[in-house]
């Protein structure tokens, strides 16, 4: 049996950082609730993608922001141990502060090879309220920022898909719109386990456009 | 003692999960020495990038390799020997560099050639989005995209060379681990610095080290394998490891046993395909080693800063030669424009001197012309001038026109003979033996300053008759000391018995000859 050189073996990190908008029209319609249940459902297909991809440790945080930002999960925490609280909607929608939040954290992680490029996940409802425009430039010039897998979550028809668009700064990478509940999950679960599912060292593949541009007339669940 | 070589290349857990095939590659070279001492060594790894768009990695990966450890082979005799690693430049260097892309690229070329892209292949990447087909189609060498890592040996020097992301490691005898490289800051996540890029030569990082500096081990790898640890200090810990199983087991059965070290790494750590490369030095401790006191291993030892600064200052010494050769043809552009100014003071002198001389009748009205040195012509024995059949039309002297400036002498059996104004004729124009002046041709001016006389002056002894015209009846006496008046018409001169000649005026200038039309189309 040979020596192993070395000290201890582990699986190469990826954070997944959701930005989630708990603006007050997220109490409209039931969205925030939508929200809720949508990361309870996703999380268990997300660990089960995760099984398929071993050498990778996931670790899981989010982000509220309403009238300013805050961490609503501050420790990088493994899929297996997700413990999901309910977020609650109430106040502006003040995403450049998120930005900001988000930028602090990644500029301190360590720049090496090691780490994966970490996920990005906006979700949002509404306009932002404050000066985001400087906050995500700030993001983007960051390494790790303008690194990061970016994807973005249009919720109902007030969302305000440009800024969105600015996020992902990357034409291969739609801004998903869902207009339900059930259109929710399915984008965010498919965000969720494309990058749990992805082999390190390949390119995380882009989000099919599934949500109809206009809901249904008569659909009394639509945002 | 000899340098030592092992590697190993395992495909990746993830990658045997997916499909993908091992894109990493390694080769190894140990050249003997003839005369007893260590030899040369060259050990090489590279990665094939694992994007969708380099979808011939492993094919660049192996012939990353194997380029390189022929192409190192043929560097390194030039180096060897005792005072080898001194020769060694940075110039050097950047050219091992230039050459080490340039053969690669030589070598994707020719495999795209045998192999060209097909359309399955360039399809699968459309998967990808619109532009990632079209940007391979237009560089192909980017499908074989892929990093190098070489380190070179002789018996007194360790060249590293790095072009991309993985890792060479320095172990000293004492276990010391360090990386030999500068980071490059821009390796983050999974992007890398590439073979297949732009001006890739510039990329690399490289240092030497040289005797009594050398590392017992060198370890260059793949970055699956510290993406593989936990920390980087769990990674760095394998400098020590891999020294003692060295010396515990031995180089050879290491080697049998590296396959499964590294296949166990990569499915507890990075999933990525793993490649170790071992290039074994002097592991003994000892005397060999750097004194303990020294503190800081130098990036660039004695001898070779001493190189370096020795090239430094042949190039600055080429350089004083250049400036110094630039300074000379500075001073040799001067001594020529001093030349050229000096001669055209003269020429300006000399113009204006001729300008005096020719002028110096106005100038200085008492001074005489001085001629008559032109040999006669005695093929022409009559005089073929005729008189100007303007004679006694209005003479332009006296009326401020232009006047000859030269006239001809002609004799019966003799001439003609140039007189211009400021020459002296010699007596033997007239017969005479000698030199002695006889007539002098000269410009006056009148008291009003304004009227000018052409006039031979006679500077004889003889005293000369002088008519107006060939033809003319009336002659006048011209006593030595007087003169004759030489203006547009002939004049007709006995200077002594039998020596008769007539004097024609000489138009030379167009001015000149419009007047004389002038006069001869006159009333």
């Amino acid at each position: 049996m040979p020596v192993r050189p070395g000290g201890e073996y582990a699986g190469r990190p990826l954070h997944i950082i959701w930005l989630l908008d708990c603006s007050g029209s997220m109490a409209e319609g039931g969205k925030i609730e939508a929200l809720n249940n949508a990361i309870r459902e996703v999380a268990p297909a997300m660990r089960k993608a995760a099984e398929g991809n071993p050498e990778v440790q996931f670790y899981v945080r989010a982000i509220r922001f309403s009238s300013g930002a805050s961490w609503h999960i501050a420790q990088p925490t493994k899929l297996t141990e997700l413990r999901w609280v309910d977020l609650q909607a109430d106040g502006e929608t003040d995403l450049g502060q998120a930005f900001a939040l988000l930028a602090e954290e990644l500029e301190n992680m360590p720049q090496n090879t090691r780490m994966l490029p970490p996920q990005i996940v906006l979700i949002s409802d509404g306009k932002p309220t404050d000066d985001w425009r400087g906050a995500l430039q700030g993001l983007l010039s960051i390494p790790w920022g303008r690194r990061a897998v970016r994807q973005a979550i249009a919720i109902g028809q007030d969302a305000d898909h440009e800024t969105l668009r600015k996020f992902v700064d990357n034409p291969e990478r739609p801004v998903l719109r869902v207009d339900n509940a059930e259109q929710l999950v399915r984008s965010f679960r498919y965000v969720s386990t494309s990058v749990t599912a992805t082999p390190p060292g390949r390119e995380v593949p882009p989000a099919p456009e599934i949500a109809p541009l206009q809901p249904p007339a008569y659909d009394d669940s639509a945002w | 003692m000899t340098w030592k070589v092992a590697h190993a290349c395992v495909r990746g857990s993830s990658h045997v999960r997916s499909g993908l095939p091992n894109q990493d590659a390694a080769q190894c070279s140990v050249t003997p020495s003839d005369s007893g001492s260590r030899g040369t060594a060259v050990v090489a790894v590279s990665d094939g990038h694992g994007g969708a768009r380099h979808f011939r990695s492993q094919i660049g990966s192996s012939l990353a390799v194997s380029t390189a450890i022929t192409l190192v082979q043929q560097f390194l005799p030039n180096f060897a020997g005792e005072d080898g690693a001194a020769k060694l430049s940075a110039e050097d260097v950047l050219e091992l560099q230039q050459s080490l892309v340039d053969a690669w690229i030589a070598a994707v070329g020719a495999d795209l050639k045998n192999n060209p892209l097909t359309e399955e292949e360039l399809l699968a990447l459309e998967s990808e989005g619109p532009e990632v087909r079209s940007s391979v189609e237009e560089s192909p060498a980017v499908a074989y995209g892929a990093t190098l890592l070489v380190a070179a040996a002789t018996e007194n020097m360790v060249l590293y060379l790095q072009l991309g992301d993985g890792e060479i490691l320095s172990v000293a005898a004492d276990g010391e681990t360090t990386r030999p490289l500068p980071g490059d800051e821009r390796l983050v996540g999974n992007q890398t610095t590439s073979l297949c890029q732009p001006d890739a030569w510039r990329e690399f990082r490289t240092m030497w080290v040289t005797a009594p500096w050398l590392p017992a081990l060198v370890l260059l790898s793949t970055d699956g394998y510290a993406n593989s640890f936990r920390s980087d200090e769990d990674f760095l810990k394998i400098g020590q490891d891999y020294l003692e199983i060295l010396r515990e087991q031995g180089i050879a059965i290491l080697a049998e046993e590296l396959p499964e070290i590294l296949k166990e790494a990569t499915q507890q750590g990075s999933g990525d395909d793993i490649t170790l490369a071992i290039l074994q030095g002097d592991l003994r401790k000892g005397p060999a080693d750097p004194e303990p006191a020294q503190p800081i291993r130098p990036k660039i030892s004695n001898e070779s800063r001493s190189a370096l600064i020795e090239h430094l200052k042949a190039r600055h010494s080429s350089q004083h030669r250049r400036i110094d050769e630039l300074a000379s043809r500075l001073e040799h552009t001067r001594t020529v424009n001093r030349r050229l100014q000096t001669y055209i003071l003269l020429l300006a002198l000399a113009g204006a001197a001729i300008c005096a001389y020719s002028f110096r009748d106005r100038l200085f009205p008492a001074h005489i012309a001085i001629g008559g040195e032109t040999k006669p012509d005695p093929a022409s024995g009559k005089n073929n001038k005729k008189p100007s059949p303007s004679a006694g039309t209005p003479g332009s002297d006296d009326r401020g026109l232009a006047l000859p400036t030269s006239w001809e002498l002609t004799f019966k059996k003799r001439g003609p003979i140039a007189l211009a104004l400021g020459k002296l004729a010699a007596s033997r124009v007239v017969g005479g033996t000698n030199n002695d002046d006889y007539a002098e041709v000269a410009e006056q001016i009148d008291a009003d300053g304004k009227t000018r006389h052409i006039i031979l002056i006679n500077r004889s002894g003889d005293t000369w008759l002088s008519w107006k015209g060939k033809d003319s009846k009336t002659a006048r006496k011209v006593p030595p000391g007087q003169q004759v008046e030489l203006n547009a018409e002939p004049k007709t001169i006995k200077f002594r018995d039998g020596v008769t000649g007539t004097v024609t005026p000489h138009f030379e200038t167009s001015a000149a000859r419009e007047t004389q039309a002038a006069a001869e189309s006159g009333p």
